[in-house]
This record gives C-alpha cells, sequence and structure tokens, in this order.
C-alpha cells in the first residue's frame, strides 16, 4: 500500500498548490503580549493566546508576559491565557499564587476607581474569568459579553480592573484576545 | 431546450410520420435513428426503449451553443443546479445532487465535489449525445442512482477526417478554446481533442471583499483509438486529463479574510471490447482506472494563523462483463460489475482507506405484444455487495404500453440506495477559524429509496404538436444526515458526525407540449410541479422550488444561416434554513433553526447563430434578468459571450 502511494502522485502531473501560492502573513515572532497605554491609566493589551498546548503567562503588574520558565521560578504572573481561557495564580490555576478576582456586573468601566471591599474569589472547578466570553452559534462567533468586567487582585497585591474587548484581531484570527486594564485605588 | 425532453417523443414520430427531421428541428439528424443506451444498459432505438429517456444530442448542444454542462442543463426540464464552492451539481425529482449518479460511457467517475461529481469539469467538446434516465428507471445502475442517471456519450468518428475548432470570449473574461480531431480509415478509429476555459471570479454582493462564484482555469484533453472491423466486434482504448484550478476570496464570521485556490485533476483510461457471438448474443468487457487528486488551499490575508492546506488522491479500478441474449421476444440481459476505491487524505481516519464493491444483475426485455397495441416489459434484479454494508438489493419492473401508435405508456417502479460516501464514513477534520469538527461515522449504512414513475407521450394529430406528462413519486429511508454531538467552546462549539436517522419523499408532476408556430419555428412549454417533505422534520425538503415553468421559442432562417434560440424560465420561491451548522443547515438534534424564505427566480437566454459553410458565428446572451445572490443562488450573472466555429 504505502509503495503505491509515490506511484500514484507521479501520476498526477500539475504541481502543489503550496507551491504556486505560498502562504502569505506574518510568523508569529515570539511577542505574545503587547500592551499600550491609553489615557486615563488604562493600557490595552494585546495577547496572541492561538496556541492550543500552551498558556501564555502576564503580569499585570509590569505589563508584560512572562515566559513560562520565569513565570514558574518567580510565581509572579497573574494571569494565564489559552485559547478562550483564563486563568489565575491562585486556587485551582496555581495553588501556591496568590491572586484572586471578582465579577462586576453592569458597572461602568470608566468610572470604577476604588476597588470593592469583598468577594474576591481564586479559581475552582470553574475559573472566575471563566464566563467573559458567549458564543453566536448561528454565526459561529465569540463575543464578549460587554456588562462583564473583573477586579483582580495581583500577585503584588494591587488592584487592577480588567475588561475583555475582543477575541479575534483586525484579520479575524481567533484567540487573538485585546482586553483593557487599569488600576484601582486599594478598597 | 424542451425540444431535448421531447426527443423521445419526436424519436417515435420518426416512423410514424408526423414529423420530418427538419420540422423536429433536428436538420443534421434523423430522430427514428437515436439510439440510447442508459435505461436498458444496451443500445436500442430511442423508439423502442421501454424506459423512458431524455436525450440530448450533439445537434441541440451545437444549436444551444452552450459552453459547458452546467448551462446546457440550466433550463432543462425537472432538473434543478446546485450551484456551491467547489463545484456545481443538480437535482432530478427533487433529489439532491448526491442522488444523481453521473457517467461517462456508462461508466463511474472517479471524484466529487464534497458528496456530488461537480459536472463542470466534464467538456462537452467530445459529448455526442447527454442522456437522461429520471427516477427508479436507473435502479440496475445501483448506488447513487436514486434520482435518475445522467450518461455522457462520447462522439466517434465516422469519416476519413473530421474536426472543428471553437473559441469563445465574453463577460468576466471569459475565454473558451476547444478543437477536436476524429478519423476513420478502415476498421480503425482515432479521435482527439483538447480544450482551455478560463473565467474571473464573480461577485453577487460588492459590499465586502469576499467573492460568490470562483475563477476558473481548465485544460483537458482527451485521446481514443478503436478498431472496429464490423458491426460485429469493436475494441478501444481512451484516456482524458482534466486539470482544474478556482480560485476565489472568503470571508468568515469573524472578519478573516481567505485566498482560496483549488486544483483538481482526473485522470481517466478506459479499455474494452464489445462483440457478437452467433446471431443471438453480445458479449461486453470494459474496463476503467481512474485517478482525482483534490488539493485545497487557504490564506489568511494577514495571518498565519488561519491558513490550511489539504489533499486527497482517490483511486478507482472498475471492471464490467455484460452478456445480452436474444431468445425470441425475450433479451436478456446479465452483467457483474465491481470497482475498487482508495482515498488518501489528510482530513481522514485513518488516512488512507479502501473499499469495493461488487453488483451482478440480470434483466429481461420482453415484448409482450408488437404489432398494434404493443407491449413490453422490463424486469430487473440488481444486488450489490459492498465491504462496508454489505448486501443492497435493487430491483426494477419498467413497462411500455403503445395503445395506438401515437400514444406511448411508460411506468417503472424500482428500489434504490446510496452508499455512505467516504466523508460521511471517515472524515476527520476540524475548522480552525470557525470552530467546528466533523467526523466521519464507520458505522453507517445504506440508504435507500422506493420510486414509482408513470409518463405519456401524445403526438397530437397536428403537424409539429405533442404532449408529455410524467408523475413520480419516491420514498427515501435511512438517510444519512449530519447530527451534533458535544459540549460547545469556541474551539469546538459542535461536533458534527453522521447518522442514518432521516426520511423524507418527493413527489411532482412535469407536463411538457410543443407547437409549430410556422416552417422552423417551434413554441414550447413545460411545467414542473414539486412537493418534497423531510418527514424528520415535517417541513419541506430544503431549496426546492415547488413550482417551475420552462419557456422556449427556436426558430431557424435558413435563406441567410440564421437560427435562433429564447430559453426562459421561471423557478417559484423556495425555503431555506438557518441553523447552527454552517453549510450543515439541516443538523439535528442542536439549537435553533431559522426558516429564510428566498424570493423566486426568472431565467432568461438566447443565443443566435449564423452559419455559413463551415463556418459558424453565434453569441449567447445568459441570466439576462441577472438573477441570484450570494447565499442562495450564486450562480454566474448576467453576461454575454460569442465566438466562432470551424468545422470539418
Amino acid at each position: 500500500m504505502r509503495s503505491l502511494i509515490p506511484v500514484l502522485l507521479v501520476v498526477a502531473c500539475a504541481p502543489d498548490l503550496r507551491v504556486d501560492h505560498p502562504f502569505d502573513g506574518q510568523v508569529s515572532s515570539g511577542q505574545l503580549v503587547t500592551t499600550q497605554v491609553l489615557d486615563g491609566g488604562v493600557t490595552l493589551m494585546n495577547v496572541d493566546a492561538t496556541n492550543k498546548n500552551s498558556e501564555v503567562f502576564v503580569d499585570l503588574d509590569q505589563g508584560r508576559e512572562m515566559k513560562a520558565d520565569e513565570a514558574f521560578s518567580t510565581n509572579q504572573w497573574d494571569l494565564a491565557f489559552k485559547r478562550y481561557e483564563i486563568s489565575m495564580n491562585g486556587g485551582a490555576g496555581n495553588p501556591t499564587g496568590s491572586v484572586k478576582a471578582l465579577v462586576l456586573d453592569g458597572q461602568d468601566f470608566g468610572a470604577l476607581t476604588r476597588a470593592p471591599a469583598d468577594g474576591y474569589a481564586q479559581d475552582g472547578a470553574t475559573a472566575v474569568l471563566g464566563g467573559w466570553w458567549d458564543y453566536d452559534l448561528l454565526a459561529h462567533r465569540v463575543l464578549t459579553r460587554p456588562n462583564l468586567m473583573y477586579v483582580v487582585v495581583s500577585s503584588e497585591g494591587t488592584y487592577f480592573k480588567l475588561k475583555m474587548l475582543e477575541y479575534y484581531d483586525s484579520s479575524g484570527t481567533p484567540a487573538a484576545i485585546s482586553l483593557e486594564y487599569g488600576a484601582l485605588l486599594p478598597p | 431546450m424542451l425540444s431535448l425532453v421531447l426527443t423521445s417523443v419526436l424519436a417515435q414520430a420518426g416512423d410514424g410520420g408526423l414529423l420530418s427531421p427538419d420540422d423536429a428541428g433536428l436538420p443534421e439528424e434523423d430522430p427514428s435513428r437515436v439510439t440510447v443506451v442508459t435505461g436498458s444498459r444496451t443500445e436500442r432505438k430511442l423508439e423502442d426503449a421501454v424506459v423512458s429517456t431524455e436525450v440530448i444530442t450533439r445537434a441541440q448542444i451545437e444549436q444551444l451553443g452552450v459552453r459547458d454542462l452546467p448551462q446546457l442543463l440550466q433550463q432543462h426540464p425537472g432538473v434543478e443546479m446546485v450551484y456551491t464552492n467547489r463545484g456545481v451539481g443538480f437535482r432530478l425529482q427533487g433529489l439532491d445532487p448526491a442522488y444523481v449518479l453521473v457517467l461517462v460511457d456508462g461508466e463511474r467517475v472517479t471524484g466529487r465535489a464534497g458528496d456530488f461529481t461537480d459536472i463542470s469539469r466534464f467538456s462537452l467538446r467530445d459529448i455526442e449525445r447527454v442522456e437522461i434516465v429520471k427516477g427508479p428507471a436507473a435502479a440496475l445502475y445501483g448506488s447513487d442512482a436514486l434520482g435518475g442517471v445522467v450518461n455522457l456519450i462520447t462522439r466517434r468518428p465516422t469519416r476519413p477526417i473530421e474536426g472543428a475548432v471553437r473559441g469563445m470570449f465574453g463577460t468576466l473574461l471569459e475565454g473558451d478554446v476547444r478543437g477536436y480531431v476524429g478519423s476513420k480509415l478502415g476498421p480503425l478509429e482515432l479521435r482527439a481533442g483538447g480544450g482551455y476555459r478560463t473565467r474571473n471570479p464573480y461577485d453577487w454582493d460588492p459590499s465586502d471583499v469576499a467573492q460568490s462564484g470562483p475563477g476558473i482555469h481548465r485544460i483537458d484533453a482527451d485521446a481514443e483509438v478503436a478498431y472496429a472491423p464490423s458491426d460485429r466486434f469493436r475494441a478501444w482504448l481512451r484516456a482524458a486529463y482534466v486539470l482544474t484550478d478556482l480560485n476565489a476570496i472568503d470571508m468568515n464570521d469573524s472578519g478573516a479574510v481567505f485566498d482560496r485556490y483549488q486544483r483538481t485533476e482526473q485522470f481517466d483510461t478506459w479499455a474494452g471490447g464489445k462483440g457478437t457471438m452467433g446471431p443471438d448474443t453480445t458479449l461486453t468487457v470494459r474496463g476503467h482506472f481512474g485517478l482525482f487528486r483534490d488539493q485545497f488551499l487557504v490564506d489568511q490575508r494577514g495571518s498565519r494563523a488561519l491558513d490550511d492546506y489539504s489533499r486527497d488522491l482517490t483511486r478507482m479500478w472498475e471492471g464490467f462483463v455484460q452478456v445480452d441474449h436474444r431468445l425470441g421476444r425475450h433479451l436478456l440481459t446479465a452483467g457483474v460489475e465491481g470497482f475498487s476505491e482508495l482515498l488518501l487524505s489528510s482530513r481522514i481516519s485513518p488516512p488512507d482507506v479502501r473499499r469495493g464493491r461488487v453488483g451482478i444483475w440480470v434483466q429481461d426485455e420482453w415484448v409482450l405484444l408488437e404489432r398494434g397495441f404493443r407491449v413490453a416489459v422490463e424486469p430487473g434484479f440488481r444486488v450489490d455487495i459492498d465491504t462496508n454494508f454489505g448486501a443492497a438489493p435493487s430491483p426494477r419492473l419498467a413497462v411500455k404500453v403503445d395503445p395506438i401508435p401515437q400514444v406511448t405508456l411508460r411506468a417503472s417502479w424500482g428500489l434504490g440506495f446510496r452508499a455512505p460516501t467516504f466523508n460521511n464514513l471517515y472524515l476527520l477534520f476540524c475548522n480552525p477559524g470557525i470552530g467546528y469538527c466533523v467526523e466521519g461515522n464507520p458505522k453507517l449504512t445504506s440508504e435507500n429509496s422506493n420510486s414509482i414513475n408513470v409518463g405519456l407521450d401524445w403526438r397530437l394529430p397536428f403537424d409539429g404538436w405533442m404532449v408529455s406528462a410524467s408523475a413520480w413519486h419516491t420514498s427515501l429511508k435511512n438517510l444519512i444526515n449530519v447530527t451534533a454531538n458535544g459540549i460547545p467552546n469556541p474551539d469546538k462549539p459542535v461536533v458534527f458526525t453522521y447518522e442514518n436517522v432521516a426520511n423524507a419523499y418527493t413527489q411532482g408532476v412535469e407536463v411538457s407540449g410543443r407547437a409549430k408556430i410556422s416552417r422552423g419555428t417551434y413554441l414550447e412549454l413545460a411545467y414542473m410541479g414539486l412537493d418534497a417533505q423531510d418527514l424528520t422534520r415535517k417541513r419541506p425538503l430544503e431549496g426546492r422550488s415547488n413550482h417551475r415553468v420552462n419557456v422556449q421559442v427556436s426558430s431557424k432562417y435558413r435563406p441567410i444561416g440564421l437560427d435562433g434560440v429564447v430559453r426562459f424560465s421561471w423557478n417559484s420561491p423556495r425555503q431555506y434554513y438557518a441553523g447552527s451548522g454552517l453549510g450543515f443547515a439541516n443538523v439535528l438534534g442542536f439549537g435553533e433553526e431559522r426558516v429564510i424564505n428566498v424570493a423566486g427566480y426568472v431565467d432568461l437566454e438566447v443565443q443566435l447563430t449564423y452559419t455559413r459553410g463551415f463556418f459558424k458565428v453565434f453569441v449567447n446572451g445568459y441570466n439576462l434578468f441577472n438573477s441570484g445572490d450570494k447565499d442562495f443562488n450564486p450562480r454566474p450573472p448576467r453576461g454575454v459571450i460569442g465566438g466562432v466555429q470551424f468545422e470539418l
């Protein structure tokens, strides 16, 4: 059977489509997290979470990606992204971590300046930040829930407000997540 | 086009003396000499065929000036075209393209565009005639023939030297060049041909970058050599190659833009012989080897994340033996055919799968009464043994009655089946961009049909007038349907698979008439009423027009060599269902579905041909009402194509 395959392929005359139409676009350069500081102390963060097999670790305190080695050795990472899943450095995500978070429903992102005093939790059987998306079954498109935002207590004890913005980048690539976050005054 | 349907009527008028060949609009052929092979698997005069067979002859193809098979069948009564991203198929008697078997010289062709054979890849250059057998009469062809069979009969040279060259150019920068040469020198028959076709993509919705129909580049070539020392023996060897490139721009719901390319190659070679053994026995032996290579590439613009490439290779071996023996008023036919099919694909699991099937059939064409009130019956029985799902019987009974020379009644009943495709059985494919997976089901068994068809041909006692009517009912059971499983999430929201779970029926009537307006001018009318119901979901089957009307006016003005044909059709509104399954709108077991009512559409086509000696100049305006849309009827928009032809 295997010996037959080359024979069959020789009969086909036309070249491989990949030769005539090589893939264009940029391969990921290794920079999986980019940030842009906006007005009002808010930072826009883009996370390339397209890899199905590994997480992208983010340190909110420093506004940057932490590669896995650094994340595990310092335990200073706050959130981890893999496709649509977001876990935290605490609870089921990592029992040795201290990160915790709170879900706020229906509050204005810009108007929130001081963190709530209580209600924080760590990941359990379900992730605290697991409900940020909604799936449109007719359009097959992941939508963010605009009414939701989160308050995250980072590994350094800083309070951040965080809101998911998009699951797709401008090319339509899924798991190219964009979010905004900003520091809050402590309760 | 209606004249094509009525060829059977015309043919029978031939010996009744009602119509001359010229009146019949077939200036180059005597209709009483038209032979068909599809209905009984044995060549015979159309007027003698027990099974109703519609024929489109070479002369009619030339008269209509069409450039490909979809355009030829577009306005054929009872035929409904289905345009998809990856090819063009058609419905017969309300049954989807997957239930229509396409043959070349009686043999299956390799490769499918999804579930059906893409008929746009067949060149009309070397087609002598197209035979269409609708409904249960096709049961003796085994799998896939539930709705009927379309058999493309290739031409044979009849003169020492013959040939033709044709060039066309038109809207969408469409270009088509094709040529053919043939020779019959004593017992030797030689024939070769080739062609090239190109067309730009088209778009029904300019508001986005996505395109509705692909651009085409196609090269095809074929050659045949045959040895026929007498009418009693013929042996042949034929090979054909078709390369098709399709390209278009797609866009998904998340805004990702893709350049899509598909490249298919089809290589077939046939060999066979047919000989008469004694006065009453004929033996036919045929073999076929086919390869179909399909490459599919999507290149996401601005990113590599959703790029995808896949390739399939299908290989088929086919063998066929048939014996015909005349015994008094009986013509007994028995045969065996088998094939072995191999698929190598990056989208199935395991990556190489094969299957085989052997079909055995017997048939008796029995002329009960041959003078005056003529009666013939044709019982037949076929059984297929498949390596996947075991045995599938498909009996058939056909009856033809001519109570008077002007009237022919035909009826047929048959059981049919359709084997699950390789994709149905073994597909394993996830779309990373949109987020669904499709998994085949190796436990699938065949789909089954039970059909009955009755028809009447009545040659009225007016020169050039005739009426045909037929009715059918097809009951479908065990239909393979897409079902949904799994817990939704953005990466894998639904796992689609296939199960034998659905039942349906289609039934309807076809009525057609032809009237001679003046010498050389004919008016033809046809109506098809269709009732097609999904019994599982208790709703109409998707995408069918319940009513379809065809009108054709054809006229010849010989003094100046002018020939014109106007074809018009109206299709009533159709109903579609939008569900959670993208292209799988009919998913069972998942999500809400909503009904989308799509307006009916009209189709108008005009062909003018000027003939002078060996030359023809022609112009064809197609889809003149510009009917179509990007979602439900993505056919080529309004256009004009013209050209010249030189024929020896």
